[in-house]
């Protein structure tokens, strides 16, 4: 009886908490993590050009592939206006070894950053794979997802062209990462 | 007053103060995963017909300080392990302080030190694996070094066969990570653990030191990695040798990476090793190490694995898993168990739409010759509509006893429609060549199920009906024999 009294309280919460979603700015977990290279890049060096994909991903996961197949065209269009595609690895300890040969021969033209002890993975809750994290250039969560399937990338597109920055926001953005 | 009225209290007083304290510098992350479970079809009497797993979560981020907590509730079918596993309240709380480079964190937390060899504290729920630490952790990035120290109790299984969800925490983990980078393309590291473990029958006392050290090196486009690790304190009860209180790990990877391929390679040499609270990695495509049955990864055996991705054409992939594993021998005569995986796939696309093929072939030597062909299809109706087609046959060629052998078939297929970010239904059917009752559970012949799922805003809503086939999973090299399901699954993940 207590665990449907659990479950009624949770749909309560969720049903208020989804009307109420967007009440205040949702600031993303900072985090510096190395890339294939071994150099650090931080989030905040990803912030005040644009909008931020973060991609959840690794080697095992199928669906994950086709995410960063398909977004990475995104990004090629919208690159030059500032959008950012990072890609962060879960392969973790078991799988690592193999990453970076298998994304050399992807010829992705994007960031892959190695979250080793998966800390950044367990920040931002992304307890399934794939898991996204949209980013507006002042480093607020603008949208999660778990899961990709193709056609999911009409709406991405829309999210990312929305979040485009205009030369007055961008002066803006650049003020408020600094 | 039970702990679901306190509960509901604490919810309605986490939404006052998300309500209340919203403000620019304040920043409320809640997360809500709900998990449903309605079996028809149980069989055991006493057996619970339902189950619930309930986990929210909710993470505060004020300047450089941040707080978090989770709230969990389950309810598993007693079939899935013995013992009362039923659990509701607080798991997990945590408070700390981070400018990006320092780190310190007071709570719960996990932890994982280079590939794992002595220190892998962590949560899978796939294999019901949940190993967080209770205590203080902390971390320091400079330019050239990395420094982490932690101290904290560990949460373990009771007994990892017979109850593995009955968890403790009484033993205390002391352990200190560094890493050198003088220049970027070259690393190394050291790292020391002391364990403390309250004897559970005799009560006394017991210690268990561990080190690793580590050495990395880029050159061009090559790339090399070692890892050494040794313990001394821990018995060798897994290998059958409990009087042994030492063992060592060896863990080397090398691999080539250009535009046109990559290959990689990865040695493994492990010799009792078989700690409480470490994962040494599989070097398997299957994630399975030898002697994984034991719910607990694989810390006796030495092998190998290369892993080949060619991409001769545009937009297309080939990748192949050559592995090959086998438990150390020992001195009473035991069976070795031996894994031989191989993997091959083609994945690309024709026009955008997305093509995989793969093939796997497992010999255990023990239990026999698994292989299992997939094939995946998606096309575009437009841009906003897909179906894919999944194929994949299971053929097990199993071993009965010592004279004899028999083959056991397994054909599933589904389709799946999906509708751009909000809608997808998939179809599912299978049938096997026997009728199988594993875990006093019938399972038919013939079987389907049906699947939708739904997105809206930040909610993620799946339903599934029908029959899921059980079998073995492996993730991270610990294995779970997951028993057939027929019924009503349902999981909701929500954002706010």
């Amino acid at each position: 009886m207590s665990k449907r009294l659990v479950v009624v309280a949770i749909f309560i919460f969720a049903i208020f908490m989804a009307n109420n979603s967007y009440a205040g700015k949702k600031k993303a977990f900072d985090f510096t993590l190395n890339d294939l290279n071994n150099n650090p890049v931080s989030m905040k060096s990803l912030l005040g050009k644009g909008p931020v994909y973060i991609a959840f991903w690794a080697t095992w996961c199928k669906p994950c592939k086709n995410e960063l197949e398909i977004v990475s065209k995104i990004y090629d269009e919208y690159k030059d206006r500032g959008f950012q595609l990072v890609g962060i690895n879960e392969d973790a300890g078991h799988s690592l070894g193999k990453v970076k040969s298998f994304v050399k021969s992807q010829k992705w033209n994007f960031p892959i950053l190695l979250d080793k002890n998966e800390k950044v993975k367990r920040d931002y809750k992304a307890f399934g794979l794939p898991y996204s994290v949209i980013l507006d250039a002042e480093g607020n969560i603008i949208h999660t997802a778990y899961g990709f399937r193709p056609g999911d990338e009409v709406k991405v597109k829309e999210l990312i062209e929305s979040h485009l920055l205009t030369d007055e926001a961008d002066s803006t953005a650049k003020k408020a990462t600094e | 007053m039970n702990r679901a009225f306190y509960f509901f209290i604490f919810l309605l007083l986490t939404l006052i103060v998300i309500q209340t304290v919203q403000a620019d510098d304040v920043s409320i992350q809640t997360q809500n995963k709900l998990e449903y479970y309605l079996d028809r079809n149980p069989t055991d009497s006493g057996v619970h017909n339902d189950s619930l797993r309930n986990r929210l979560t909710v993470d505060m981020l004020y300047g450089n300080f941040y707080a978090g907590i989770w709230y969990e509730a389950f309810e598993p079918i007693t079939r899935l392990t013995t013992g009362d596993t039923s659990y509701e309240g607080i798991t997990q709380r945590y408070f700390g302080w981070t400018d990006g480079n320092a780190e310190i964190r007071l709570g719960n937390y996990y932890a994982n030190f280079n590939r794992g060899l002595i220190l892998r504290a962590y949560e899978n729920q796939d294999v019901q694996i949940d190993k967080n630490l209770d205590g203080v952790w902390a971390s320091y990035r400079g330019n050239k070094f990395n420094l982490e120290a932690l101290n904290g109790k560990i949460l373990l299984s009771e007994n990892i066969l017979l109850s593995p969800l009955i968890r403790t925490r009484e033993n205390d983990i002391v352990a200190f990570r560094g890493e050198l980078t003088p220049i970027s393309n070259i690393s190394f590291g050291g790292a020391a653990l002391r364990y403390k473990k309250k004897n559970s029958f005799t009560s006394e006392i017991e210690y268990t030191n561990a080190q690793e050290i580590t050495a990395g090196l880029t050159y061009g486009p090559f790339d090399f990695y070692a890892d050494y690790g040794r313990q001394e304190g821990n018995e060798g009860f897994y290998i059958g040798r409990p009087d042994l209180k030492t063992g060592d790990a060896t863990y080397l990877t090398a691999s080539f990476s250009t535009g046109l391929f990559g290959i990689s390679a990865e040695y493994k040499n492990y010799y009792n090793m078989a700690l409480d609270f470490n994962a040494p990695p599989s070097a398997n495509h299957r994630d399975q190490s030898p002697n994984a049955l034991w719910a607990q990864s694989g810390a006796n055996d030495r092998g190998f694995q290369v892993s080949l991705f060619f991409a001769p054409l545009n937009n297309w992939t080939v990748e192949a898993d050559i592995a090959q594993s086998g438990e150390r021998p020992d001195e009473y005569g035991h069976i070795q168990q031996k894994i031989f995986n191989n993997f091959y796939e083609v994945r690309g696309y024709i026009g955008r739409n997305i093509l995989i093929l793969n093939y796997e072939r497992t010999d255990t030597g023990v239990e026999g010759l698994e292989q299992l062909p997939y094939g995946e299809f998606t096309y575009y109706l437009d841009d906003d509509n897909t179906i894919t087609l999944t194929g994949q046959v299971r053929k097990l060629e199993r071993i009965r006893d010592l004279f004899g052998k028999d083959d056991y078939n397994e054909t599933d297929y589904s389709i799946s429609f999906s509708h751009s970010y909000f809608l997808s239904i998939t179809v599912y059917g299978g049938f096997t060549s026997e009728e199988f009752q594993p875990w006093e559970q019938s399972f038919p012949k013939r079987s389907g199920a049906i699947s939708l799922g739904l997105r809206y805003g930040e909610h993620d809503l799946n339903i599934f009906y029908g029959d899921q086939r059980g079998g073995f999973v492996c993730t991270e090299g610990a294995c779970r024999e997951v028993p057939p399901f027929r019924g009503l699954k349902i999981t909701l993940v929500s954002r706010f």
